[in-house]
Parts: structure tokens; sequence; C-alpha cells
């Protein structure tokens, strides 16, 4: 009964560290070449009254642009990092219900030597 | 070492507790600790047969377990060599468990190495998709010839009929294990592979090799507990056969 409860814990705790990888950067759309983006519509361009205007306005379009691929960065990061103490934990729990399963395994084992000892002395 | 009768069992568990520590402390510095590439050349640069170079960003951290579990797999071929050697000498049971648990080891660690290694083909010169980083190179297929030799020990030695058989099997297939790893080494050398031959540039960053250094002391420590966890048990299999044969 315990080692069939081991058994399928193992089982979960596999399964969980499979899903870490399907967790992992799941936002596709995630840190792509601009490249790879439709041309935005912009509009009619206006001719700005100066140079300095126009300077500004440049500007804040790559500020805009910048902080909307800052913010795809730290997502992707965030999906990267919550993906890792999945799989962290999921080998690590692994590791120690191997290690528990193990122990009780060999006191079990070692009680039933003794019983057989026991028994040969009797 | 007499399980049972000593503190053997505890003295494992404490070895695996300790190594458990040692996984995490790894993890934590293979994430927190060391840089990012951030521009190709900096770090460690992969060049295959194309020649063009690529940048690792985060995934030269994937060698702070796929290391420590090749030496680890090394280490097992060499216990399940001596124990083969040592059981032909001496005829003790202790060294059919050695040759065993090493095995058993073995074969488990040969998977992390070739599922790290296969993950990381797929980025560094594979086309990303899972499996399409395994090219049948030398070192690849070495590999896994030698993970399916561990397989076959295990299998092969359920299937003696008796227990003589069983032993002689056990330990002449131990020995061959022996040179195997020396030969997934060399592989590197045998013609052209897509597998880095060397990591002088990567380690050339002080927190890489620092974050190395630990990952080896530490997955190693765990994945050679798990050794001797399963030396101690397959010892008191045989004790208890004993017992009840008597």
């Amino acid at each position: 009964m315990r080692q069939a409860l081991g058994t399928w814990l193992a089982v979960l705790c596999t399964l969980v560290l499979l899903c870490g990888a399907v967790v992992a950067d799941s936002k596709s759309e995630s840190l792509k070449p601009l490249g790879d983006s439709p041309p935005v519509e912009r509009g009619p361009v206006v001719p700005p009254a100066s140079e300095t205007e126009l300077r500004k306005q440049l500007e804040a379009e790559y500020r805009a642009e910048m902080e909307k691929r800052l913010a795809q960065e730290r997502d992707s990061y965030a999906a990267s990092l919550t993906s890792l103490w999945i799989a962290n934990g999921a080998v690590w729990a692994v590791l120690l219900l191997f290690v528990i399963m193990q122990a009780l395994s060999a006191r079990k084992r070692i009680a039933e030597i003794d019983k057989l000892k026991r028994d040969r002395g009797s | 070492m007499t399980p049972g009768t000593s503190n053997a069992p505890l003295i494992t568990l404490a070895l695996s507790a300790l190594g458990l520590i040692g996984v995490e402390i790894t993890l934590y510095l293979s994430y927190f600790y060391t840089p990012v590439q951030i521009s190709a050349g900096t770090l460690y640069v992969v060049t295959p047969d194309s020649g063009s170079t690529i940048n690792l960003y985060e995934s030269y951290r994937i060698f702070f377990i796929h290391l420590p579990a090749a030496y680890t797999t090394a280490l097992c071929c060499t216990l399940a060599a001596v124990g083969g050697i040592a059981w032909l000498l001496t005829r003790k049971d202790a060294w059919q468990a050695l040759i065993v648990s090493a095995s058993e080891v073995g074969l488990a660690t040969g998977a992390i190495v070739l599922l790290t290694g296969t993950f990381w083909a797929d980025y560094a010169w594979g086309s990303g998709r899972i499996g399409s980083g395994w090219n049948w190179e030398p070192r690849l297929t070495t590999m896994l010839i030698l993970w399916l030799a561990f397989a076959a020990l295990l299998v092969l030695r359920r299937a003696m009929d008796t227990d003589k058989q069983r032993a002689m099997m056990t330990a002449v297939y131990g020995i061959l294990l022996g040179p195997l790893y020396p030969l997934v080494s060399k592989a590197i050398e045998i013609g052209q592979t897509s597998h880095p031959r060397s990591f002088s540039d990567l380690l050339s960053a002080p927190e890489i090799a620092t974050t190395k250094q630990v990952a080896t002391i530490g997955v190693m420590l765990a994945l050679v507990s798990l050794v001797a966890l399963r030396y101690c048990w397959n010892r008191l299999g045989q004790r208890m056969a004993q017992e009840r044969a008597a």
C-alpha cells in the first residue's frame, strides 16, 4: 500500500516536472523580433512644426516601444523563473521521496532480517 | 559496511541530506549568481560544423546539472568495473551489490546526461524543435550505447537461472562497462563533432567557474549518495536471502 502510494507520488512529481516545460515562457509573442510584427497603422503623416518637435515625437515613440519590449521581457523572465521553481520543486520532491522510500524500505528489511534471526533461534 | 548492524544507513541518509542541500545551492547559484550571456563571444561560443557562432543567453545553465551527472556516470562505470574485478578475486556478495547499485544509478544519471544534453543541443545546433539536436555524432551515440549497457546489465542479470550464473554474468558485464566511459570521453576526438570540445571559454567567467565547482561537489554528492543508498538496500536484500536460506 505504502509502496503504491510512493509510486503514485513519484508519477505525480514527474508529471509536475513535465508541466514545468509547458509553463516555460508560455507567452509566444514575447521577445519577438521587431521585424515579425505587422506594420502599425500610423495615420496620415503631419509634418512637424520644427525639428525639435520631430525629435520629441520620435523619442516618445522610441520610449513607448522600449517600455513595451521591456515589459514583455519582464513577463518572459517571470515565466522562466516560475517554471524553474516548479521544475526545481518537482526534482527535489522526487529525490527526497526516493531517499525517504529507501530509508523506510531499509528499515522494513532490517526488521525482517531480525525476525528471521529470531525465528531461527527459537 | 554491514547494514543493519552498523550506522551505515544513517550515514548514507546524512549524505543524502547533504546532497539535497548541495543540489539546492547549485540551482540557486546557477540562476542568481552566474551572468546571462548578453552578446555573442563574451562567454562560451559554440562553433558547429558551419562555423557560425551563437549566443548562449541562459541556455548554458543546464551544464551545471549535465556535467556532474556525466561525472557520476563515469564514476558508476569505474565502480562497476572495480566491483567486477573484486568479485572475481574474492567472490564476496558485497561486490555484487556494488555493481548493481552503480549500474542502477548509472542508468539514472546517464538518462539525465542524455536528456539535458539533447535539450541543449536542440537550442545549440538543432532547429529548436524537441529532438532536432540529436544528430548521431560519436559523442552522443557512444553515450547512448553506455546507457543501454547499464540497462542491459540490469535486465540480463534477471534472466540468469542460477545465482552463480547471475553473479558471474554481473561481474563480467561490470568489467566490460569500465572502458565504455573513456570511449565516450574520447569520442569527441573522432571526426567532426557538434559537441563542445572544451569549456575553457565558458569557465573564464569567475562566477561560472565557482558555480561549476559547487555543482560538481553538490550534485555529485547527491547522486553518489544514491549509489550508497542503493548499496545499503541491495546488501540488506542479500542478507535477507541468506537468512531465509539458512
